[in-house]
């Protein structure tokens, strides 16, 4: 039962890191065509929407991130100042671990959870739309602060019962 | 407060977590202490959603990309071999041509999160596989990368234009011979290590560069020329203006990938390879400037600004007084802080009194500039450091790292003394 | 140390004495959208913190931070919306993403110039009528200073006819943008911090900013000589304080009163320290040899159709057409009597020997 849980949250945030990863290639794709469309436009006396492909990239590039979050978190590729914790035995690592999820990660998601909710539902009923000429509306990329620090949570949650685990001897 | 950060940090746990972890502790204290309410909390949110707006940070990814393609496709490691090679029977070579891209990338990109996480992926593993000394590898691409603070054009500058209140085209002027001036010595530590410790930045191995001349001359047009054409387009269509620094990064990350392809290594495992590794590296760096940022706005709730303003009234006058203490101030604060918040809190503190002293203002942002640069690099908490962290393999340990950098904090403390005392270093450029 | 910032209120009466009741101590923060090398915005903030404190005995402390400080610059609305700050200096323009109705506070492309905009906004029914677009938003709204006219901005090559105008790249963003692009500009946003490099290196052709005393500071002069004038899509553009309501509602009444009474002040203030420091500003820019060019007519013809088109497309909802009705209807009624004395004075300096030098 536990380890089906683990396999799901571990497979839920490969997923999501694939999908991030596949982001990325949009993102660099989107950069470059708004560069080259903003200096070929003049030329050709056509006016492309810049500042939609302006706005699909950072929305993209916060896609990113907020997906990879927890799928980073899973690859251990958050980086950690490890003067002393390269030098621990693989228990007290697991010790560090334990208590870092449960006494930093875990709040602080608690903290950007709680804290995001009431402007991103507002953003979602109001429908958030753009300020600038030709812009994409906001509302939907603010949803991904939720949905991400969520998975980045349950990354979390799995990270513990696996450190959890380590500390135990190996019996049933 | 920084005591209980360093401790966090230093329990090996990763690093935004443990800032961010460590802002909510304190901002339980604050709500128990009556410094502010649950709702000054949701600022954290508007913060956040900044993060995801900020134009300058989508260079990030890009410049990340275009590094990681460069690296995986190891056109880097033909490129730097063979500046080595160009260098021949010369020891250190290798550092020579990471201190000269890194001058470059830094002058196409104002962000460091871009250039240090760029420079680790295409430098760091050819160095460390042709016996250069680790923790001297390191240091050199932390401290190389982090030259685009001040070689122009540069974030720290725009930041600190603004909070100076003088005009940012005059900042890059002045602290253009400065950045210069920087790589320089940059330079000639490297070549200073290389006499002194040959073991520490090893010339290349006899065979590969034994080769005769016409053999290197084709090498070079292959290896060498692409990459750097590569690197001059990205920088020309910046200052020829076809460009703003984000849209030159997604035009090198789409020309790494020509590159490649001319080059036959482009195949669809090595596009999501690079991808995926962006991706990582990119989540790595804004995660950690989430962490910093909950931790900023905890440190301004519980009055941390004003705390440092009172701090700083009544402290000896005088041109050399404000110096010294603005000097000292930036670089203790920035062992701890980022530097964005160094800009936001201290400057407007300092500024004023610089006026009233007849200090020029924008020397004074160069010397501040310089400052904050270093404060990228001084261990513990700095942010350069920690991007090298995260791109670096495993057996580089931290302490290298932290190690490494030390010298390049020297180094950068004397062109610090150097601007102070020869004010003509920012001055003779930067007028109408 | 600093105490116990904003929540916390003493409500002091002394312990067994008579009933000296003694004001409560209240600490706010205050978010501008402002960075502070915008002096004369920024200011604002710091003079309505003056004047709160010296109408309270200092008992009422406001604490100006500058855009980007607490929350960033342009999400000052949504941070004293969820109480965040209680106060917050901004321009409702900034939101207009979030109900096209926030923009009436600020500005409309071919609407009102700064006094008409005041005379709305106090006696036309403006402030009645704003105030119910930020009832949703659970914020009091208050005058916050008026830049008055600006200008129409920087161009690498002049704009000498509609043509000109097509697949231009210029930063100019909001309403302003969307009534360019209706002109055949390619409107884009940059930050503040770019818009300088974007322009020298030509990733631009033109870019507005405020008027002579905030663009001589960005110092576009030295690498554009062309300055265009008027800015159409911002005749004036009022800011306001936007205060929490719940933390309104807390306030005791006299502390209400000295924050009308010092947003009123700032709001004058304001625009007679612009109107005072653009002239020599535009002076010294001419000195240094900028050309200050009106705009062609056919220009200004077909922006002003395009902005009334823009701005009924705008209003698409029941509160905003009521808005924008009400304040056409004010815009008509002023200028006949602005057209009348005002502008007649206007033109006979403008076309005598007293005139400016850019006419
Ligand atoms: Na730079
Ligand atoms: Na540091």
């Amino acid at each position: 039962m536990r380890n089906r849980l683990l396999l799901w949250a571990d497979r839920l945030s490969a997923a999501v890191g694939w999908v991030s990863a596949r982001l990325v290639v949009v993102m660099v794709a989107a950069g470059a065509l708004g560069a080259l469309l903003r200096y070929v436009a003049p030329l050709l006396g056509i006016t492309p929407a810049l500042n939609a492909i302006g706005d699909v990239q950072w929305m993209v590039f916060s896609a990113v991130f907020l997906l990879g979050a927890a799928w980073a978190l899973a690859e251990d590729a958050h980086v950690r100042v490890d003067v002393l914790y390269a030098r621990l035995s693989p228990r007290r690592r697991a010790l560090v671990d334990l208590i870092g999820t449960l006494g930093l990660l875990l709040p602080f998601c608690g903290l950007l959870l709680w804290a995001s909710w009431p402007g991103v539902m507002e953003s979602v009923a109001i429908r958030e739309g753009a300020l600038d000429a030709g812009g994409l509306p906001r509302w939907p990329v603010k949803l991904l602060v939720p949905l991400g620090v969520g998975l980045l949570a349950l990354q979390g949650v799995a990270q513990a019962v696996k450190a959890a685990a380590a500390l135990r001897p190996p019996d049933a | 407060m920084v005591g209980v950060v360093l401790a966090l940090v230093f329990s090996g746990y990763p690093v935004a977590f443990a800032i961010g972890g460590a802002s909510v502790l304190f901002a339980l204290l604050g709500l128990a202490t009556g410094y502010f309410d649950p709702p000054f909390l949701l600022a954290l949110a508007d913060r956040v959603f900044g993060i995801m707006q900020n134009p300058v940070l989508l260079a990030v990814p890009y410049f990340i990309f275009m590094g990681v393609v460069l690296e995986k496709s190891r056109l880097a490691e033909d490129l730097l071999t063979t500046v080595g090679a160009l260098f021949g029977r010369v020891r250190g070579g290798l550092a020579l041509a990471v201190v000269v891209v890194g001058a470059l990338l830094a002058a196409a990109t104002g962000v460091v999160g871009a250039s240090v996480v760029a420079m680790g992926a295409i430098a760091l593993p050819v160095m460390l596989r042709h016996g250069y000394r680790p923790s001297f590898a390191a240091g050199t691409v932390a401290a190389s990368g982090t030259l685009g603070q001040i070689v122009p054009p540069s974030i720290v500058l725009i930041v600190l234009g603004d909070q100076l209140g003088v005009s940012v085209g005059s900042l890059f002027a002045g602290a253009l011979v400065p950045g210069l001036m920087l790589a320089v010595l940059f330079a000639g530590y490297a070549a200073f290590v290389a006499w002194r410790n040959p073991e520490a930045a090893p010339a290349l191995p006899p065979e590969e560069r034994s080769e005769p001349g016409w053999a290197l001359a084709r090498r070079v047009a292959t290896a060498l020329l692409p990459p750097l054409v590569l690197i001059l387009v990205v920088l020309g269509s910046i200052f020829a203006g076809v460009a703003t620094p984000t849209e030159a990064g997604a035009l090198g990350a789409v020309g790494a990938l020509g590159l490649t392809a001319i080059n036959r290594r482009l195949s669809r495992p090595m596009i999501w390879d690079a991808a995926r590794s962006t991706a990582s590296l990119t989540t790595m760096v804004v995660v950690l400037l989430i962490g910093s940022t909950a931790f900023a706005l905890v440190f301004r709730g519980l009055y941390g600004d004003v705390w440092i303003e009172e701090a700083l009234v009544g402290l000896p006058g005088g041109r050399v007084g404000l110096l010294v203490v603005a000097n000292v101030l930036v670089f203790a604060l920035g062992f701890f802080i980022d530097f964005f918040e160094i800009a936001f809190i201290v400057v407007p503190l300092l500024a004023p009194a610089a006026a009233a002293l007849g200090i020029d203002l924008v020397w004074f942002g160069v010397v501040l500039g310089m400052n904050l640069q270093t404060s990228f690099l001084t261990p513990p908490f700095g942010f350069s450091l920690f991007y090298l962290r995260g791109v670096a393999p495993p057996e580089l340990s931290t302490g290298q790292i932290y190690r490494g950098a030390l010298p390049f904090v020297a180094l950068q403390l004397i062109a610090l003394a150097l601007v102070i005392t020869f004010p003509e270093l920012v001055l003779a450029f930067s007028g109408d | 140390g600093p105490g116990p910032g904003h929540g916390r209120r003493e409500t002091g009466a002394a312990a067994g004495g008579p009933a000296i009741v003694t004001r409560p101590r209240v600490r706010w923060r205050l978010a501008s959208s402002f960075p502070r090398s915008t002096e004369i915005l920024y200011r604002a903030a710091e003079h309505l913190a003056q004047r709160v404190a010296a109408l309270t005995d200092g008992r009422f402390e406001i604490e100006p931070n500058e855009g980007g400080a607490l929350v960033p610059p342009l999400q000052v609305l949504d941070a004293v919306q969820a109480g965040s700050v209680p106060i917050g200096h901004t321009a409702g323009y900034y939101y207009l993403g979030k109900t096209a109705a926030l923009t009436f506070d600020t500005a409309v492309p071919f609407g009102m110039q700064a006094r008409q905009h005041d005379a709305w906004m106090r006696h036309g029914g403006g402030r009645e009528l704003t105030q119910r677009t930020l009832d949703a938003f659970g914020v009091v709204g208050l005058l916050g200073g008026n830049t008055g006219t600006q200008m129409g901005g920087w161009f690498r090559r002049p704009v000498r006819s509609l043509s000109d105008l097509r697949a231009l790249t210029m930063r100019i963003p909001g309403l302003g943008g969307r009534a360019m692009e209706q002109l055949g500009v390619i409107a884009q946003t940059l930050p503040g911090g770019e818009i300088y490099g974007a322009l020298e290196r030509g990733a631009i052709d033109a870019t507005e900013w405020v008027g002579p005393y905030d663009d001589e500071k960005m110092g576009f002069y030295r690498v554009v000589k062309t300055y265009h004038y008027p800015g159409w899509w911002e005749p004036s553009a009022g800011l306001s304080f936007y205060v929490n309501r719940s933390e309104w509602d807390r306030l005791p009444p006299s502390y209400r009163e000295a924050l009308q009474t010092a947003s009123g002040e700032v709001n004058a203030i304001m625009l007679s320290e612009y109107d005072a420091l653009n002239a020599p500003a535009l002076a010294s820019l001419l000195d240094r040899g900028v050309e200050a060019v009106p705009f062609p007519p056919d220009v200004m013809a077909a922006a002003a159709q395009a902005s009334r088109a823009l701005m009924d497309n705008a209003a698409d909802d029941a509160h905003s057409r009521e808005l924008l009705q009400s304040y056409r209807d004010f815009q008509a009624a002023t200028d006949r009597w602005f057209n009348l004395a005002e502008r007649t004075m206007a033109q006979a300096y403008g076309s005598g020997g007293r005139g400016p030098r850019v006419a």
